[in-house]
């Protein structure tokens, strides 16, 4: 059977996964940082979690006295008290003071171990924490002595069976300011505080984790109201389940462009633009449409207030009030600089497992540029966009795109992340300012390549063909001239064509005169001609009978043909 | 027993100023020490230190020193009250002020200005 190095699970939130299942069983792992960094309270919330899970622990303070321990972790909830009287945790401080000791040769610091031992035996501690060895150097001459003691104290440890904390200042160049970490050779933790752009962050990475895969990266961690969350930079895989159905974006017509169903549920819309192109509108009847499907929408404003936003959306027609006070629809607005970009997740997070929307809306995320540098920004919207999509929920962004910057991309970097990209646009001409929109990416859908020109509308936003003539693309009020134009120049087509259909007609009837004219004429020659032939055979039968009268009266019958004496 | 206790008794009237620092010191050097020196059962180290410290009080504190040995291991739970961490640590409780020398006590003169004998 393989051997596998057990781990104990510290409950801090978010620790637990990126060591892969906590800390090593057994074993005294070492926590190094600066001053403030959050040593102490990682190490107590590791006995408090422990407590929870029924493992008693032991608190060593050589740092400060149990009473302001007790203080100082009381306002993240945590009834030390209780515990220790539920035999769940016991404090021990040690007092070392200089000024109070006097060395007068040699000694070892076997009797801290016979503290530590009675406090473990007390309450069969599982867990001990020994916060901070740097106390010990710090008032004792001897430093070798001092070392020698801590590579015993963390052998003993180690017998003693024991998940142990120890935390020690960190140095300049070293891990430790004394070097403690060569002693330790499981895991070391290195808790790191930076402020970059006025803002802090704390950073947490493991150094070091001996016989255990772990992640070499950096991960922000805060202190929040109730204990540490660390944030895995990308804990979320990519293995999500997707869902092929569609929701509607709110705009009709605009539905109508992907694929004429909307955009699927789960996926991430980015909306981008220069300022004033009807972002926080278009934002807004995702929402309102979320809403009217009956599913909770979290609205994350970083510019406006929700009544601002709510009255702005009154103006086009939009009522997101009423939403609001059903509880379908929730703001979260404040500014970006307010926290770190970390607490900003945390927060997000937060509201989300409270609040269980299917959709969130960001508006704007560019104005996060004021809160983080590119890559600590571009690795929030990384995370959070994972971990909404994880939960299957819809997520819709917005973003400002800034004078001078191309169109097609954002400052924060992160279109490369997004489904469906809706570009809205504005385009000047003849004083005058229109909005455009078209999509400019929708993943698994068909889509629209037609630009569309949109209005805002008291009745919310209206999706427009736009004007393609001959000299490209035309909006708003020379769009209305050349449609009038088009329509005048169609009039005249149609009146043209009509005029020539009567010059035919009247052709027609002309001819038809004329035929009738020539007919008469013909009827009339007929009638003379069929007269004189009358006349000329009247006169030819007379002449006929004047002849024949006339040999009758000769007999000359043989000069003449008998059959003409018939008639 | 303070150092403002005794000085609120104050000297009889004819005697010199001399006389009277004479007294204070000629008083506390009659003064018992109480003496406990915390020991990691029979160590080198601890020896040692439990061989010169009764070494020490017999030479300078003859009949007015009371010295308790306690051995760490047995009484782990006095160690929190002494705030001991160190082995041998000597607790010098009386007289004031209440003084912590850790050590094998090799360091005599340092041991004994210490403890002011």
């Amino acid at each position: 059977m393989k051997r596998q190095l057990t781990k104990c699970p510290t409950g801090i939130r978010g620790l637990d996964e990126i060591t892969y299942g906590g800390l090593p069983q057994g074993r005294p792992t070492l926590i190094c940082g600066r001053a403030g960094c959050g040593k102490t309270l990682m190490a107590m919330e590791f006995l408090v979690r422990g407590a929870e899970a029924n493992e008693p622990g032991v608190f060593i303070s050589l740092e400060e006295s149990t009473d302001e321990l007790a203080q100082n972790v009381a306002s993240l909830g945590w009834d030390v008290d209780t515990l220790v009287a539920k035999k769940l945790l016991a404090l021990d401080y040690i007092h070392i003071e200089r000024t109070q000791i006097e060395e007068t040769g040699d000694y070892d610091l076997e009797a801290l171990f016979v503290r530590i031992g009675y406090a473990i035996d007390r309450i069969q501690a599982k867990r001990v924490v020994i916060d901070t060895l740097e106390t010990l150097f710090g008032n004792l001459s001897n430093t070798a002595l001092v070392r020698s003691e801590l590579r015993r104290l963390f052998l003993w440890l180690k017998a003693k069976g024991v998940t142990a904390i120890i935390t020690a200042e960190s140095g300049d160049h070293s891990l430790t300011r004394h070097g403690i970490e060569e002693f330790v050779s499981d895991c070391v933790m290195v808790l790191d505080q930076r402020i970059q752009q006025d803002l802090s962050t704390r950073r947490l990475h493991i150094a070091k984790y001996r016989g255990s895969q772990h992640s070499s990266n950096e991960y922000p961690f805060l202190i929040e109201s109730n204990g540490i969350v660390v944030l895995p930079l990308t804990s979320v895989e990519l293995n999500y389940t997707v869902s092929s159905e569609r929701i509607s974006t709110g705009v009709k017509r605009l539905d109508g462009m992907l694929g004429g169903k909307g955009i699927y549920r789960g996926s991430s819309v980015l909306i981008s633009g220069t300022s004033g192109t009807g972002k926080s509108s278009l934002s807004g009847h995702f929402a309102a449409a979320s809403c009217s499907r009956g599913e909770r929408c979290l609205y994350v404003a970083f510019e406006e207030s929700a009544n601002q936003i709510i009255r702005n959306m009154r103006s086009i027609g939009l009522d997101l009030e009423t939403p609001q006070q059903s509880g379908l629809l929730k703001f979260h607005a404040l500014r970006p600089t307010f926290y770190g970009l970390e607490m900003h997740l945390v927060k997000i997070c937060q509201l989300v497992q409270d609040f269980e929307p299917k959709m969130v809306i960001f508006d704007p995320i560019s104005s996060l540029t004021s809160a983080g540098l590119f890559h600590h920004i571009q690795s929030f919207l990384m995370r959070l966009v994972d971990f909404l999509k994880a939960q299957g929920i819809s997520i819709v962004l917005t973003n400002l795109t800034t004078d001078g910057t191309p169109l097609e991309s954002t400052d924060v970097g992160i279109s490369s992340l997004m489904d469906t990209w809706l570009l809205l646009r504005d385009q000047e001409t003849n004083g005058e300012r229109n909005r455009l929109l078209f999509v400019l990416k929708s993943r698994g859908t068909h889509h629209s390549n037609q630009v569309r020109e949109f209005r805002m509308t008291s009745q919310g936003i209206e999706m427009l063909d736009v004007y393609l003539g001959p000299d490209g693309i035309v909006t708003g009020t020379a769009r209305l001239v050349k449609e009038a134009q088009a329509a005048a120049e169609a009039v005249a087509r149609q009146q043209a064509i009509e005029r020539k259909q009567h010059e035919i007609e009247r052709k027609r009837l002309i001819m038809e005169a004329q035929i009738h004219a020539l007919q008469a004429e013909f009827e009339a020659e007929k009638d003379d001609i069929d007269r004189l032939v009358e006349q000329a055979q009247q006169h030819e039968s007379q002449l006929l009978q004047e002849q024949r009268s006339r040999a009758k009266y000769r007999y000359a019958e043989d000069t003449l043909n008998p059959k003409n004496y018939t008639s | 027993m303070s150092i403002f206790d005794r000085k609120s008794q104050p000297p009889s009237s004819h005697q010199s100023p001399n006389q009277e620092v004479l007294d204070y010191l000629a008083k506390q050097e009659m003064e018992t020490y109480v003496l406990r020196l915390y020991v990691a059962s029979n160590s080198l180290r601890s020896m040692r230190a439990i061989q010169r410290i009764q070494k020490l009080c017999e030479e300078r504190l003859p009949g007015r020193y009371e010295l308790e040995i306690v051995d760490i291991y047995q009484d782990p739970e006095r160690l929190e009250q002494d705030q001991v961490f160190a082995v041998p640590t000597l607790i010098k409780q009386l007289p004031p002020p209440l003084q912590r020398l850790i050590g094998d006590m090799t360091d005599m003169d340092k041991l004994i200005s210490c403890l002011d004998i």
